[in-house]
């Protein structure tokens, strides 16, 4: 089965699981009838897709097709790209929307072209556009109009922002060459599992200043069965690996910390595994010293992040779990548009000399503390000094817990809805920033966006009996990031679809990167490249 | 959304669609892959553009994190993004075309805790417009970036000003920075950060691991292979080739003139079992995929087995065996103390959990079941009863086994 099929019936089914209380026969046929309807709305988009490919990659050369030609619009692009390099021509087409009236196909569709021209300056436009397509007897696909580009954005750069330096800084490294050049599919087939590495596993990196020189090292998570990293930051820039020892644990890592939890001026190291929080002492920047494992309920760890909430001036640490070891014994509560089965998310207080309390139901983080938390950042939102928490939890809402003193102890109160920054979806990362330069915090918000998402979820034969409401949660699910702006009413608004296509995205961070002051957006995304290519 | 999970728990529920899922990337196949990384350039604060296609950073090797540093310390933010897909970690120095400079700022506690987590620096500039930065340790998905806090400040040339809200609120201002990147210890005047790089490199480089996996988990395989106690008088390795297979050639031409000693070689050839017994290369491919978290992918040819003389399957090989680690390994399979979880390993490292994993054949049976290979399943049984009756569950097992066979019969 290829993977258009399973994201239809995975989208169908799950709903159909949700909202479907009506047993037996009838809720049978209904299901095989969406996804058949589905199914074959997909075929088309697959060929619509390729011919749109064939017809536009024509841009890039000095004759089109007449249906091109005629619109000004499409000829201003093409002289944008036409006569580039031939190797450094990029075309991709997603199809976003398709509507089925009367036998015509009506679809949207967003075109990103890549180029370099002769004069090596580098080109890059991105645009959207609608298109009527017939099919013909014999099946394929008869195009019967095409619209003007719209929304158009167009860059142009005498070179890249950004250098790929990896090979010269890493590349003689043996620990890169023989372990860390190599992806998961790669080790997938070479550790066994029972080690504690499977293909939907994820795993962090953290920089940080492990030996006091003024540089940040890195550290590399790994899944289990394969060493994280410590490699050192050399004086000219090259990456190595040192004598430090201590710091090669073969248990799944999902995230690290550099944080000086002892407070004497060195980078200890906090690491999020299945067996707890692993605790270990920077010892003079030659080795780690293991000072403890904080027992966690769960196993499914992911974020693992450092605050002082309670600011006495020792480090607290709090970890976030997806999946709940409940979720066995429960399978109904799985909801996919509001999970409640995910894992407890923990907070241990830090109390000194590598002691720390558990504080999650003390401070009130215990509140729905069930859902599936990938990614969490501390930061004081309210600027009352001290530190907020942001939860991006998938298949549901976030979470954000305001640091209060309540009778003279602290505590959390969960306020998401209050001030706007539920953003229902699969959230997978958190930034804080200030975008605009307002004094007042916003959050980016990482997200799921997916064609095949906005294309099922938007068609009219998509979940027939269900409600709009929860037909727009779904089209949620696929709708991507989100930019909460704060206002100086403290509550925040989306900042809408321009920030929205991170694709499906992962770690998706404020950054200045061209030093003009103003906080730019980086997303890295993908999700699975498997060695079989028969992707959506 | 990571809908697999680490073998823990039943992820989506049981329902279909998370299963599917979950087979089908196990079995190769790619979801939502092939994208490529997104930048939205900040307008100032009024929109963003997507930038990607001119920023070098729009690769498509599946993304997680990002942190963030000025690694060159050239005054701008420089990018490390971990991957799924080989090279696992890729660092991109920032090249910008622009003459923008910056001020950072290293920041160091005293009343607070040392890192000055929580700290926010508002730097002011004459115009008016305030930049906020905040000492956060853990943010975006599983990434810590540096803590040092980043200002650009455009090409402005004027001394500017600084307030340091430390951890507690006690505010310190500081004034007349210029670019540069600054350490500040709480209460202290900024200080031009110095480096001071000296440690020892690790002068050992450990050699390129062997392709090939001596099992943590020892499972006993003879009733799959047919392997009688006569051919199990030595150990024997089972290696698996196919036509226009260069690698294959050659190590069927080294064994030709270099026998491995000590152990009974048995050769099988792919496209001859697709003619002839195509039950044993379903049941070659499900054994090997029952160590590892994929399903019927390609296995790269040639691949080994080397099963010891108890009828147990200790080893795996991937390309052509180095004859020495083959002799070395049938030394080591002796050994009943052998440190499996460790040596079964391509590098070394510390474990923080306690558990040592062993085999459980119950789940190698389930395996058999799963693909339907129900005579090989029952053999299988028959062959390791002794084995098998120690699991608790062997019950259902047997219950599932004939639930089976019963929906088998017309």
């Amino acid at each position: 089965m290829n993977s258009r099929a399973v994201i239809t019936i995975f989208i169908t089914l799950s709903c159909a699981i949700c909202c479907n209380k009506k047993k037996g026969q009838e809720e049978k046929e209904l299901k095989i009838k969406i996804q058949r309807n589905v199914e074959q709305s997909e075929a088309a988009t697959e060929i619509i897709n390729f011919y749109l490919s064939e017809l536009l990659s024509s841009l890039f050369t000095q004759s089109r097709p007449s249906i091109l030609n005629s619109i000004n619009d499409w000829n201003n692009i093409a002289e944008m790209v036409k006569g580039s390099i031939n190797e450094y021509r990029k075309l991709k087409v997603s199809i976003y929307e398709v509507r089925h009236n009367k036998g015509v196909i009506h679809v949207k569709t967003r075109l990103e072209l890549k180029a370099q021209s002769q004069t090596k300056k580098h080109i890059g436009i991105i645009t959207h556009f609608a298109s009527s397509w017939k099919e013909q007897d014999d099946g394929s696909f008869e195009i019967l109009s095409i619209g003007k580009p719209e929304k158009l954005t167009h860059n142009e750069s005498p070179q890249l922002w950004f250098a790929n330096q990896t090979n010269q800084i890493l590349g003689s490294e043996p620990v890169f060459k023989n372990h860390l050049s190599k992806g998961l599919d790669h080790w997938l087939l070479r550790i066994e599992s029972i080690h504690g590495i499977d293909a939907f596993i994820n795993n962090g990196v953290a920089l940080g200043d492990f030996n006091g020189d003024g540089l940040d090292d890195l550290y590399i998570c790994q899944p289990g069965g394969l060493p994280n990293r410590l490699l050192m930051h050399s004086a000219d820039g090259t990456l190595v690996s040192s004598n430090v020892t201590g710091s090669d644990y073969l248990d799944h890592t999902s995230s690290a910390l550099f944080v000086d939890i002892d407070n004497d001026s060195d980078q200890d190291l906090c690491l999020a595994t299945p067996s707890g929080i692993v605790l270990l002492e920077n010892d003079q920047g030659e080795k780690l010293i293991l000072r403890g494992t904080l027992q966690t309920d769960e196993v499914d760890c992911h974020s693992l992040t450092a605050t002082d909430y309670d600011l006495d001036g020792n480090l607290d640490l709090f970890i976030t779990f997806a999946l709940g070891s409940l979720s066995a014994a429960n399978e109904l509560s799985f909801q996919f548009d509001d999970a409640r089965d995910g894992g407890s998310n923990q907070l241990f207080k830090g109390n000194g000399k590598w002691s720390f309390s558990e504080a999650t139901d003390l401070t009130g983080l215990s509140a729905s503390n069930d859902r599936h938390s990938l990614a969490a950042s501390w930061h004081d939102f309210d600027l009352d000094g001290d530190p907020d928490l942001y939860i991006a939890n998938d298949y549901g809402f976030n979470q954000l817990f305001r640091n209060d003193i309540d009778n003279g102890k602290r505590t959390f109160k969960e306020i998401a809805e209050l001030v706007g920054v539920q953003d229902r979806g699969a959230g997978m990362s958190v930034s804080w920033g200030d975008y605009n330069r307002d004094g007042l915090p916003d959050v980016y918000v990482g997200n799921m966006y997916s064609n095949a998402g906005n294309r099922i979820t938007n068609m009219p034969d998509y979940l027939p009996k269900s409600s709009n409401a929860l037909k727009k949660n779904y089209r949620r699910f696929a709708k991507g990031n989100t930019l909460l702006v704060q206002n100086k009413k403290g509550t925040f608004k989306d900042f809408g679809p321009n920030v929205s296509m991170g694709r499906w995205a992962w770690s998706s961070i404020f950054a200045d990167i061209n030093n003009d002051g103003w906080e730019d957006l980086l997303v890295a995304n993908g999700y699975i490249s498997g060695p079989v290519q028969d992707d959506l | 959304m990571p809908l697999g999970n680490a073998g823990i728990g039943p992820g989506l529920g049981n329902s279909d669609p998370a299963n599917q899922l979950q087979r089908m990337v196990r079995s190769g196949s790619s979801f939502s892959g092939n994208e490529s990384h997104v930048v939205f350039l900040n307008e100032k604060g009024e929109n963003f553009k997507d930038i990607s296609s001119i920023t070098g950073l729009d690769y498509d090797d599946d993304g997680r994190s990002v942190c963030m540093s000025d690694w060159d310390r050239d005054g701008d933010l420089d990018v490390w993004i971990s991957n799924r897909n080989g090279p696992q970690i890729r660092y991109f120095r920032n090249d910008s075309p622009n003459l923008n400079k910056s001020i950072i700022i290293s920041l160091e506690g005293k009343t607070c805790n040392r890192d000055a987590i929580g700290a926010r620096v508002v730097l002011r500039t004459k115009d008016g417009l305030s930049q906020m930065r905040t000492v956060t340790a853990g943010s975006g998905f599983l990434s810590q970036s540096t803590k040092a806090l980043h200002f650009g400040i455009a090409n402005k040339e004027e001394s500017m000003e600084l307030d340091i809200y430390w951890p507690g609120n006690k505010i310190q201002k500081v004034g007349n920075i210029i670019p540069g990147h600054y350490v500040i210890k709480q209460g202290s005047k900024p200080k031009s950060l110095e480096v001071n790089n000296s440690f020892e490199i690790n002068s050992t480089p450990r050699n390129k691991p062997v392709d090939r996996t001596l099992l943590a988990q020892v499972l006993p395989v003879k009733s799959i292979f047919g392997l009688s106690k006569n051919d199990l008088k030595k150990p024997i390795l089972l290696s698996m080739t196919r036509n226009d297979c260069e690698q294959c050639d050659y190590q069927l031409m080294t064994w030709k003139k270099n026998p491995p000693k000590g152990l009974t070689l048995k050769i099988l050839n792919s496209e001859k079992l697709a003619k002839n017994n195509q039950l044993l290369l379903e049941l070659f491919q499900i054994t090997h995929d029952h160590f590892y978290e994929i399903i019927g992918r390609a296995i790269p040819t040639p691949v080994s087995f080397l099963i010891s003389t108890k009828g147990n399957l200790r080893a795996i090989y991937r390309g052509v065996i180095d004859p020495k680690t083959l002799s070395e390994d049938m030394i080591s399979i002796q050994n009943d103390n052998l440190d499996l979880r460790n040596i079964s390993l391509p590098f070394e490292g510390i474990w923080a959990s306690r558990s040592n994993p062993t085999a459980r054949p119950l789940n190698f049976v389930e395996d058999l079941l799963d693909a339907g290979k129900l005579s090989a399943a029952e053999n299988y049984i028959a062959s390791e009863k002794n084995t098998l009756i120690q699991d608790e569950t062997f019950q259902m097992l047997l219950e599932r086994l004939n639930a089976l066979k019963k929906e088998r019969r017309p």
